[in-house]
């Protein structure tokens, strides 16, 4: 009798855990064709990922993180006499060109007010810390403590003091995920300083530069060009700082971003005027 | 210690796991390779658990482990879930087969199984989204996985030995 109950239990615990198991593989491949059409359940489950569990990972994780920050405190205060001497120079330089800035900056203003020109300027809708950023494994994006509840939406650029970092390609309540401009996937419009070279800049596969994957009427910029958002997608907004081109070949070239990536604290989410 | 915490191996093993990859979807690590080494010992953990601690319970564990690197690394869902779900099962239909082998044998097949992973989580990516695979960094990993094998399983064994 003991046996046979016995028996009894241990094919149901089978069927159990296999309609389990079914189920489980059911629901992967449910969720993965959801994903692909972009159905509201996967949003909702990607809102719990970003908001509920990255804290908890983030708290987890806390003590490789102060490690990390530690290492690299350190290697910074090895490196701080030859910085101090690199910055004293760049400031002389500096302060050449913030004299002639200030004197452009008031003849273009001048000059504007006389042709009744529109500004250019971008509207400033939130400055937001990174709290995470992709290992650079699969995809390059950071992760921004601001989200819908300030308005955040997506496409809308996100910048910082030295030029354009990326755009907004998903939201969720109090965190948005940035997609960098470091990464394959991304597109940004770019053209140089003198207005003669249109082109779209790509993500490098080491994510190190950026490399062209369009150039308009094939007209390739010289090596030192400046790169700017030209604004045509209307995604960017005009005259943002992207990058140097550094490499020039053929049929493409190759530029280096102006934003440091590896030091991303605060960001700002921003649209045209 | 861990007999006052009541913890065995596989609890261990499953805190490493949740270590392992809070560490990897909350990385503000700046060194590449250091991410590689914990996204590496991460998947050494996986398999580890699938040879020597399989139960149906891991289906539910590696299916929310995969939802959450995808979402979390990827912001898809696809190439972790397909694939920690696959390598249990594949495990469950082929484990009668593995118990006749030595330990070299056994000890090539998990390191071939995670470099079948890694790279099956790249192409299914680059299928489904069209991630780039980037074989340079394929590589990389690969030659990482290997020279972390030997002292990643000897410490696993050791951590096989709490009971």
């Amino acid at each position: 009798m003991v046996s046979e109950n016995k028996i009894n239990f241990s094919i149901k615990r089978k069927s159990s855990s296999g309609i389990l198991i079914s189920f489980l593989f059911i629901l992967s491949f449910i969720l993965i064709l959801f994903n692909k059409t972009d159905y509201v359940l996967i949003n909702n489950i990607k809102n719990i990922g970003i908001d509920v569990v990255s804290p908890i990972t983030r708290f987890i994780s806390s003590p490789v993180t102060i490690v990390n920050n530690v290492a690299i405190r350190l290697n910074n205060i090895r490196s701080l006499e030859l910085k101090n001497a690199k910055l004293k120079e760049e400031i002389s330089r500096l302060k050449k060109w913030q004299t002639l800035a200030i004197k452009n900056s008031r003849e273009n203003r001048v000059y504007k007010s006389l042709l009744n020109s529109t500004t250019n300027e971008v509207e400033i809708i939130k400055t937001a810390s990174v709290i995470n950023e992709s290992p650079g494994i699969y995809n390059k994006f950071i992760t921004i403590n601001a989200g819908i509840n300030y308005n955040i939406i997506k496409d809308l650029a996100v910048i910082n003091n030295k030029g354009l970092i990326g755009k907004i390609i998903y939201t969720s309540k109090n965190n948005s995920k940035v997609l960098l401009i470091t990464d394959s996937n991304s597109s940004v419009p770019v053209k140089t300083l003198s207005d003669t070279s249109y082109a779209i800049m790509s993500g490098s596969s080491s994510g190190k530069y950026l490399v062209s994957t369009f150039t308009k009427e094939n007209k390739l910029p010289k090596v030192g060009d400046l790169l700017l958002t030209s604004g045509n997608a209307k995604v960017f907004p005009r005259d943002i700082l992207v990058g140097k081109v550094i490499k020039v070949n053929e049929d493409n070239f190759f530029a280096i971003p102006y934003v440091d990536f590896n030091n991303l604290s605060y960001v700002q989410i921003v649209k045209s005027k | 210690m861990p007999s006052y915490l009541n913890l065995n191996s596989y609890k261990i093993l499953n805190l490493l796991l949740i270590l392992f990859f809070s560490i990897i979807v909350s990385s503000n690590i700046k060194f590449y390779y250091l991410n590689l080494f914990f996204y590496s010992i991460f998947h050494f953990c996986i398999i580890y658990l699938v040879f020597y601690y399989y139960r149906n319970v891991l289906y539910l564990i590696f299916f929310l482990y995969g939802l959450g690197l995808d979402i979390l690394l990827i912001n898809q869902i696809g190439p972790h879930l397909i694939v920690f779900l696959s390598v249990l099962l594949i495990y469950n239909l082929i484990s009668k087969y593995l118990y006749h082998l030595n330990y070299i044998n056994i000890y090539i097949i998990l390191l071939t199984t995670i470099f079948a992973m890694i790279c099956l989580e790249k192409i299914i990516s680059f299928m489904l989204f069209g991630s780039t695979i980037n074989i340079q960094y394929l590589l990389e990993i690969n030659f990482l996985t290997t020279l972390l094998s030997f002292p990643v399983f000897y410490i696993f064994s050791k951590i096989d030995n709490i009971k």
